[in-house]
């Protein structure tokens, strides 16, 4: 850790050390909170009283109230004349101020009951100490988007595409991408599950938040994340059917079901999230067609793309008992899935494909237990296991080679490179969580993943590739255990987490005739990690927070071990370390009730060594190895502002600056004559390839009862900000032509509801400016782009 | 006006400015003199993730550092580079084999044509008689699943387009039920053209079939395979990815150059290293030829080298026997000039012990009675001239970078 991390830690030491000492000065509890109005306007004179005590006040004209009274169970009333009364159980504890938010108060005239919220879970999970993004999906239900654009609006992340619906993409979250970053479905590894499981398959529907969690992850979500993790919640209603159609541009279809039964009697629960999602992405790009007959490159032409077609299904389906003595949740599930893509490119817009073909199919068969009070009173278990069984086919048969333009010329044997590969991937995931809640503000939690991970390779038109015959086996156990301690302004955890891994592959042995011999190889290492975060409310609308996380990314088996042929054993090889620091704050400002105001800004810092990458200097193309080459270091900054009049006006803007630094000096490259070293020419300059500035910003009006007292028109403009960036090292060469030029995006939607959201239209226009956007080096996004949506809401 | 057109403009203008204006860009000026040499460099620069190559101009090979801070040109992906006729080929890029054909312009700067592109990765591209007027070019499957025929075109360099494509069947060549080949060199005489290639296993790069020496003759330009000769007294030409498997001579002898090193990616070694010869006329191996250069004064296995003149080479030749632990290392070698007549080495005063690039070809190239190559001592890489009379070498300037992946005089 460098000096700069030494300050962070210290600042967080101190931080701790403040708030220990205002946690002594013990005052008296009291109750505090808002009053309004159903259009949010506050509500003055309210009346508001502990039942069967004599503690009581009123609003002021700003709808506030705080009342002190002793620690002890209470009943609150909340009164005024002309309203109706509510009621709220409220308990109030020693040195602590219980804050009610968004006590929306009804008038007689108004049918409905009083709501009294309590913060959102969204709101919940973003006070927690760690730095992390929570996505409220159910305010995008509406929208066209999968789970990849919603993320993408966030800071920090990049989510980088290679095209239209179903495509590549590769998730940076601070310039940590690939399987530095790890996924989680309601807390459950999904990185092995398939090509038609990931973020850019799933509809935001089934999705209630998304949290992303940068450089320090709970251990709760057990894995082995260099950079962060993702954790996508589904949806908890007890009661509900949300349906959902939509079709747009280039002959994109979207639907999507989600949906939950329980019967509060018997305590039996349905649950169930299906998608579907299709399209041609037939859009417009700008290429130089290759003539097939001379190997010239024509003159630069709009065409269509003609073989990007995509479709994928989906449906996760649980059924079980809830709210039994025995167990709180018990439900056996299955999530069956598959796709089949078209691959119209290869890494560049100049290779063009008209034939190549891949498809998956993914069964997977889960299990979750819960229960609180298990045996003895605080004692919380949540274990879940899945068998993952996922089949990936990449088929390369048709002997033809195609230009842009669709013309065609016969090939030998494939368009490049004949294969029917198919990936058997078999993978059994075990999670248990054990949480003992010492006392109100204390708990400890175990946490325990297992994941034994194997794949089993084969290809008819290669049968004798050696990788093939000989598999790799991985398996990952990761053990956490962490305290928790929580006041009323006040949150920490300090944590420890146990990698262990055991890998099985087999090396060639070389032994000087024409062929060689394989032996079985094997390997176990174990890595233990530390991290600590905290957060404290300066004020009620002022929190601060500070983690750090000593964290890895354990090798992949081939990685480790090699594969027999292209990679050799390598049992030097280290895991990828990293050290992380996240400094952050949050301020909420209400001037008056009708202007909200919400600042949030973020300090990132991460330390890290030692990645693992094929060794660049080996060019040979077998026998290579993987090596821990990669010292980089990232300040990043990252800020948001949201502002909010009434209900109507809603407008934010993000912004991420993250500045990567190789920090690598030299390059090592062993092999059997030596050690040979040699200067990194990157060394001290921003890594290539990554966005290090971009940003989000949108604006949007709600005109509440618009055509109907129980209908809403909503109009919002986003932008996404991408600013210019280099392939290659830019310091190196002179007027390179890779730059990825500055990009803006704009979109516009609409979105009508009726009947309080029970049925929904919305008409998206993406990109309307028709600019030309790439993620990857000059692979063409799609341009202007419309989406209707139509949705079907009910809940009980 | 949208942002996208904006955002042109200002592209355009800005490489504009920066490649037309000389003032902006003087502190990278590399306009020579007039009347100065201008050398090409391809460099290789092997960063944390992967390779990226560019193309830089200089006029001193021999003092100074030839830096890529701010200058040369970027070339997408992997590069092979070829010369012929004042004009460097930049032979790679990302998804498809795209030709960057580079020359001087007026003002002696380097300027890039576009257009060209193989269907195939190309195996290696020669100038036939080095008029700089038509060079031949391969590309060959790298494994049947990849194609079945080996693709053989000429390249006319003023007009800078292909002619002459014609597939020859793979197995037509080398027919065998365990290894495909892979081309080592090509050289084209009166009308024939003369290839030499290694037998190999596609899948597992084994080698278990080195007891003979290949050369598959063609008519030439109609590339029609004549016949394919073979000889048990050495191992077959060259190795995985090299160029330095066939020579031709100012008389039109051939010689066919074998390592079968383990250095070089053979996991068996079954004969000596040596240099057989084809006459100027002959078609067949000359029975009286036979250069065995492991057993020679100074020999050893030759893993690299180019045609110099007068009947000579200029190898990097191997200082120990390579071992099956060495497999793949390029590793132990030497300057040295090798006399095909004479059948001699001689090795190159000055010369480091040093690795080789490995699987890339070999870059150098003669000027006036010397040779120009590059090699990495320590992670610092220096050009090294070398006296073709005396034998002996001369360190020369820095380069900044990994290593040298082509080298030639433009003026």
């Amino acid at each position: 850790m460098g000096t700069k991390g030494f300050k962070t830690l210290s600042l967080f030491i101190l931080i701790l050390t403040i708030t220990f000492r205002a946690k002594s000065q013990t005052s008296i509890p009291s109750v505090s909170g808002i009053v309004k109005d159903s259009k949010s306007q506050p509500v003055s004179a309210v009346v508001i009283y502990l039942k069967g005590t004599g503690y009581k006040t009123e609003t002021d004209a700003a709808g506030n109230f705080k009342i002190n009274a002793p620690a002890g169970k209470y009943k609150l009333s909340i009164s005024r004349l002309g309203f109706i009364e509510q009621t709220q159980n409220i308990e109030l504890s020693a040195g602590n101020t219980l804050l009610l938010q968004d006590i929306i108060l009804l008038d007689k005239g108004d049918m409905q009951e009083v709501r009294i919220t309590r913060k959102t879970k969204s709101t919940e999970a973003k006070e927690q100490a760690y730095n992390l993004n929570v996505l409220d999906t159910k305010k995008l239900y509406n929208s066209a988007s999968d789970l990849n654009r919603a993320l993408n609006q966030t800071s920090g992340v990049r989510v980088r595409e290679d095209g239209g619906v179903g495509s590549n993409f590769s998730f940076s979250l601070n310039g940590f991408s690939g399987r530095q970053v790890k996924f989680f479905l309601d807390g459950i590894p999904i990185d092995n599950f398939g090509q038609s499981l990931t973020l850019n398959n799933f509809p935001v529907n089934m999705s209630e938040r998304i949290e992303v969690y940068k450089g320090v992850v709970p251990v709760t979500l057990g894995a082995d994340a260099l950079g962060g993790a993702v954790n996508i919640i589904t949806r908890s209603n007890p009661n509900f059917l949300d349906i959902s159609y939509g079709y747009g541009s280039f002959g994109t279809q979207k639907a999507s079901v989600n949906h939950a039964y329980t019967n509060t009697k018997t305590g039996f629960t349905v649950r169930t999230n299906a998608f579907y999602n299709y399209s041609d992405n037939d859009y417009k790009v700008k290429v130089q067609p290759i003539d097939l007959q001379s190997g010239q490159k024509e003159t630069e032409q709009e065409v269509n793309r003609f073989h990007d077609g995509y479709q994928s299904i989906g449906a996760q389906v649980e059924a079980g008992l809830s709210g039994k003595s025995y167990a709180d949740k018990l439900l056996v599930g299955l999530i069956a899935s598959g796709n089949d893509k078209d691959i119209q490119t290869g890494v560049t817009m100049d290779q063009v494909f008209g034939a190549r073909t891949s498809n998956s199919s993914s069964l997977i068969p889960t299990l979750k237990y819960k229960k609180a009070d298990l045996f003895i009173r605080g004692l919380d278990l949540g274990v879940y296991g899945a068998y993952n069984m996922t089949r990936n086919t990449f088929v390369d048969t048709t002997r033809l080679k195609y230009n842009w333009l669709g013309q065609t010329v016969p090939s030998s044997t494939a368009e490049l490179s004949r294969s029917q590969l198919k990936n058997k991937d078999n993978e059994a995931l075990a999670t248990a969580n054990l949480t003992y809640n010492l006392n109100q503000n204390h708990a400890l939690s175990l946490n325990y993943v297992l994941t034994d991970f194997n794949r089993k390779s084969s290809d008819v038109e290669n049968p004798d590739n050696i990788t093939f015959l000989y598999p790799q086996k991985l398996s990952k156990q990761i053990g956490g255990l962490a305290w928790q301690t929580k006041y009323e302004r006040f949150t920490a955890t300090v944590f420890g987490k146990l990698y262990i891994l055991n890998g099985r592959s087999f090396e060639q042995v070389s032994n000087g005739t024409g062929v060689a011999g394989y032996r079985e190889s094997s390997t176990s290492t174990s890595d233990f990690g530390y991290g600590a975060a905290g957060a404290y409310f300066i004020r009620p609308q002022f929190q601060v927070k500070a983690s750090y996380e000593h964290t890895y990314r354990l090798p992949e088996a081939v990685e480790l071990l090699g594969d027999g042929l292209y990679t050799r054993r390598n049992s030097e090889l280290k895991p990828e370390s990293s050290n992380n620091i996240n400094l952050g704050a949050v301020y909420s400002l209400n001037l008056s009730s009708a202007h909200k105001f919400d600042f949030e800004a973020n300090y990132i810092f991460r330390n890290s060594h030692d990645f693992i990458r094929l060794d660049q200097a080996q060019t040979q193309p077998i026998d290579r190895q993987y090596i821990n080459i990669g010292d980089v270091r990232t300040n990043g900054i990252e800020g948001e502002i949201r502002y909010s009049w009434r209900n109507n006006l809603h407008t934010a803007i993000n912004l991420s600056y993250q500045n990567i630094i190789d920090k690598q000096k030299t390059f090592t490259s062993t092999n059997f004559q030596g050690t040979i070293t040699s200067p990194n020419l990157g060394y001290g300059y921003r890594i290539p390839n990554t966005p290090y500035l971009f940003g989000n910003a949108d604006l949007g009006y709600l005109f509440s009862e618009a055509g109907g007292r129980r209908n809403a028109l909503d109009i919002t403009y986003s932008l996404n900000f991408t600013q210019k960036y280099y392939l290659t090292p830019n310091q190196l060469g002179l007027n390179n032509k890779d730059d990825i030029p500055t990009q803006f995006a704009h979109n516009i939607t609409a979105n009508y509801t009726l009947q309080d959201g029970r049925y929904n239209v919305s008409l998206e226009c993406r990109n309307f400016t028709n600019s030309d956007l790439f993620d990857n080096y000059l692979l063409q996004k799609p341009g202007r782009s419309f989406f209707l949506k139509l949705r079907y809401f009910i809940s009980k | 006006m949208t942002i996208k057109n904006l955002l042109n403009v200002a592209l355009i203008t800005g490489v504009a400015v920066g490649t037309v204006s000389c003032k902006k860009d003087s502190d990278n000026d590399t306009t020579p003199p007039a009347g100065q040499k201008v050398y090409a460099l391809g460099i290789g620069v092997t960063t944390t993730t992967a390779t990226t190559n560019y193309v830089v101009q200089t006029s001193d090979l021999m003092s100074g550092t030839v830096s890529l801070a701010g200058n040369g040109l970027l070339q997408d992906g992997y590069r092979d580079y070829a010369y012929a006729g004042s004009k460097f080929f930049s032979i790679g890029g990302l998804g498809i084999t795209d030709v960057n054909t580079l020359s001087l312009n007026a003002s002696d700067k380097l300027t890039t044509q576009t257009g060209l592109t193989f269907e195939l990765q190309n195996n290696e591209l020669i100038d036939i008689d080095g008029t700089g007027k038509t060079m031949v070019g391969a590309s060959l499957p790298t494994g049947p699943t990849v194609g079945l025929n080996a693709k053989f075109y000429t390249v006319d360099v003023a007009s800078n387009t292909v002619a002459n494509k014609v597939d020859v069947p793979m197995n037509n060549i080398h027919p065998s039920s365990e290894d495909w080949l892979f081309h080592t060199g090509m050289q084209v005489r009166g009308n024939q053209m003369f290839q030499t290639f290694y037998p190999v296993n596609a899948a597992t790069y084994e080698t278990k079939n080195t007891d003979y020496n290949y050369v598959a003759i063609y008519s030439y330009p109609g590339f029609v395979l004549q016949k394919v000769i073979k000889d048990s007294r050495t191992g077959p030409s060259g190795a995985f990815n090299t160029r330095s498997g066939l020579f031709k001579t100012e008389s039109g002898d051939l010689y066919a150059v074998s390592n079968s090193s383990f250095s070089n990616g053979y996991s068996q070694s079954t004969k000596p290293a040596g240099i057989l010869k084809i006459a100027s006329g002959a078609t067949e191996f000359d029975a009286n030829y036979f250069f065995n250069t492991d057993a020679a004064a100074n020999g050893g296995k030759i893993a690299h080298a180019i045609y110099i003149g007068n009947g000579k080479l200029f190898a990097e030749i191997t200082t120990k026997v390579p071992t099956a632990a060495d497999r793949w290392s390029d590793a132990n070698l030497r300057l040295a000039i090798v006399d095909l007549n004479a059948k001699t080495v001689t090795p190159v005063t000055n010369s480091p012990v040093f690795s080789g690039n490995g699987g890339r070809s070999f870059a150098a190239t003669t000027d006036e009675g010397k040779v120009y190559c590059a090699i990495t001592v320590a992670g610092v890489m220096n050009i090294y001239q070398t006296d073709i009379a005396t034998a002996t070498a001369t360190k020369g300037a820095t380069i900044e970078g990994t290593f040298l992946g082509g080298i030639a005089r433009l003026k």
